[in-house]
């Protein structure tokens, strides 16, 4: 018997018991709906986190020191480890990017128009290229200025307001909270009074140090975070970062700069750990969040299990509909089977025939499961974005709809065995004497 | 064509077996149309059930075309009948949903025909059974008559050697049952089809060319004929 004519007489089938047909359709519609929404949640939820990933921790970024890195600058080994012939090296490596150097200078505290104080960790970087590392800027942009500095967004929040401190010190009414005198403050444009103490042995404050420095731009809120997350970080330009290091030479003579770190943009993360490897050969020590990504990936399999089996789950459920259908269907067509097997058809081709039936079942089923699972997202993403005010949409991944479908069809000719095995053991002699 | 020996059969009833055909030995030959006449109870349906491999006798043997067909396990029996068995109905049992022309057909499905094929061979069957304009239509828009003859046309689509027809006129007015006679009749003469046809009216039966005439399970005469008579 040729697959056609199997396809042709199951169709015929379902269209007769349409009711019946829409019924069992409908629970497998479901069921593979809810694999397809369990598989696409699990697809977007992965998504979002690696992207959340790569905005934090840079997946595509490897840090690369010196090999005993942390020593000083003046120290030998920078010269000798991080050597400009091998900067050029790597830069030309495959799936490089670019490759610039980053070096954290001090942590300096900050004064500005004379009523709030913060504190930034003062990163030497090349302030033009900050654009190519994927900073992305909120307010401004880079200056060829000596004196200018880019901070992070997370640098406006979380400023001491000294006037209200004062007020407090006064006796003024400032308020039941120690916390309104931390307050977020408008930074872009001003001009910060950057405040370097030195100390001597005993910590004994000896100087201060004053560097006015003008905020050119404020990098842009990190995706999916609220604005005090985040480190309170500022760029500024090399000769700013030699003259704040001379002064820091007066005291103590202990605070030094790190050592400079060369930071590689690679085209993609999963490039990182061969460009690592290549790096390594050269006597560097490096550094990236590669290793994140395994143990998150390892976390979200876990989260797609739970979410597909609760979605075969439903799928078992639906089954139970078709089995109890089919079954009906081979009591309904008993008469029909015994005039086949006089007719000449075999047990198997009694059997294939309700197999090929339920299958289309199956796929009917899976059509109007992957149609649902659309009509679910999208209701999911309307709810995410009108009441959570999430950008992070749902999305469901081309390669999940012939998963659903094959799940749908995998529930159609498990759930048909029974009643088609049910049906090839017909008699076909008290069957066709039945009525 | 069709050699019957010492065939009987019985079944248990509350403990007690029950003998429904007894030492039946029967020859039908090539071309031949053969009546089992019989009363209700004889065992003639039985005996036709037997002879077309649907059910499995107690005793004896059954060939057909030189094949045992008793020891033959179900999927034998089904290519079996599908090649060699053609079976006509007391109430046609046509598939209500299938037209006509797919009724027809649809024993070639079970052999893997091509639609083409089959089409044009259930056309050609139909338009000999006087049907030819009714391709399209569904049994249910048929008279008994006309379904009956989708039937006689379904029984020979496979080409077998042989026909069993279970009362084919039971169901049928008087005339319509002289003119279903007279279709078997003039199939037989121009095809060469043999049929057996259980039958428990007389006058469907002396229009065969034997008569065989069945008591209590029992064999008790059989009765030649030259010819077909004109019922």
């Amino acid at each position: 018997m040729r697959l056609q004519d199997y396809i042709s007489l199951g169709w015929d089938q379902l269209k007769r018991r349409m009711v019946v047909t829409l019924l069992c359709a409908m629970g497998i519609a479901i069921g593979s709906a809810a694999i397809i929404v369990a598989l696409a949640f699990g697809e977007s939820i992965t998504h979002y986190a690696k992207v959340q990933m790569n905005s934090f921790l840079k997946m595509d970024e490897i840090h690369v020191s010196a090999n005993g890195g942390g020593r000083s600058v003046e120290g030998s080994s920078v010269q000798e480890g991080l050597t400009a012939p091998k900067i050029e090296l790597i830069r030309k490596l495959p799936h490089v990017r670019s490759a610039a150097l980053f070096r954290t200078i001090d942590y300096l505290s900050f004064k500005v128009d004379d009523t709030k104080q913060g504190g930034l960790r003062l990163v030497q970087a090349d302030l033009d290229k900050l654009a190519e590392y994927g900073f992305e800027f909120g307010q401004g942009s880079p200056s060829a200025q000596d004196n200018a500095i880019v901070i992070t967004y997370a640098a406006t929040f979380d400023l001491f307001d000294t006037r209200l401190a004062q007020l407090q010190a006064q006796g003024g009414d400032v308020g039941d909270s120690r916390d309104r005198l931390r307050v977020s403050y408008p930074l872009y444009q001003k001009r910060l009074i950057l405040t370097q103490t030195i100390a001597d042995a005993n910590g004994i404050v000896q100087k201060t140090n004053e560097y006015p420095v003008r905020v050119v731009a404020v990098l842009k809120k990190p995706e999916g975070t609220v604005g005090y997350e985040g480190e309170s970080i500022g760029y500024i330009s090399e000769g700013l970062a030699e003259r704040i290091m001379e002064g820091a030479k007066a005291g103590r003579d202990g605070r030094t700069a790190q050592e400079p770190e060369l930071v590689i943009k690679v085209d993609q993360p999963s490039n990182v750990a061969g460009v690592e490897s290549l790096i390594r050969k050269l006597n560097l020590q490096t550094q990236s969040n590669i290793h994140y990504e395994k143990e998150t990936n390892d976390q979200f399999r876990i989260i797609r299990f739970i979410f597909g089996g609760a979605g075969a789950f439903i799928l078992f459920v639906a089954s139970i509909s078709i089995v109890v259908a089919m079954t009906m269907s081979t009591y309904q067509r008993r008469r029909q089977i015994g005039i086949m097997k006089v007719l000449g058809a075999n047990l198997k081709q009694i059997r294939n025939m309700f197999i090929v039936e339920s299958a289309l079942l199956g796929v009917v089923g899976g059509l109007a499961g992957i149609l649902f699972s659309y009509w679910v997202i999208w209701a999911i993403n309307i709810v995410l974005q009108r009441f959570a005010e999430s950008d992070e949409i749902l999305f469901i991944s081309l390669w999940i709809l012939p998963v659903g479908l094959l799940f749908a069809l995998l529930t159609g000719v498990a759930s048909g065995i029974y009643p088609a095995v049910k049906a090839s053991r017909t008699d076909a002699l008290t069957a066709i004497k039945r009525d | 064509m069709l050699v019957i020996e010492q065939l009987s059969h019985s079944f248990l009833n509350g403990g007690e077996r029950t003998s429904v055909l007894d030492g039946i030995d029967l020859r039908v030959e090539k071309r031949e149309v053969v009546a089992l006449l019989g009363s209700s109870g004889s065992g003639k349906s039985t005996l036709l059930n037997l002879m077309a491999g649907l059910m499995k006798p107690t005793e004896g043997s059954i060939r057909i075309d030189g094949e045992s067909i008793e020891r033959m396990n179900e999927n034998r029996l089904a290519e079996f009948r599908r090649r060699h068995i053609g079976f006509i109905f007391q109430s046609y049992e046509l598939i209500p949903h299938l037209s006509v022309l797919e009724n027809v057909a649809l024993p070639l499905v079970f052999q893997g025909m091509k639609p083409k094929e089959r089409k044009e061979k259930a056309e050609r069957l139909l338009t000999l059974v006087g049907l030819g304009e009714k391709l399209s239509m569904f049994p249910s828009q048929l008279s008994g008559g006309q379904q009956q003859r989708v039937s006689i046309a379904r029984s020979l689509v496979t080409e077998p050697s042989i026909v069993f027809a279970d009362e084919p006129t039971g169901n049928l007015d008087t005339k319509t049952e002289k003119d279903i006679i007279d279709l078997l009749l003039t199939l037989n003469r121009e095809l060469g089809i043999t049929f057996v046809i259980v039958t428990h009216e007389h006058e469907v039966a002396l229009r065969a060319h034997r008569i065989i005439r069945l008591r209590d399970g029992r064999l008790v005469s059989q009765e030649e004929y030259e010819g077909e008579e004109d019922g």
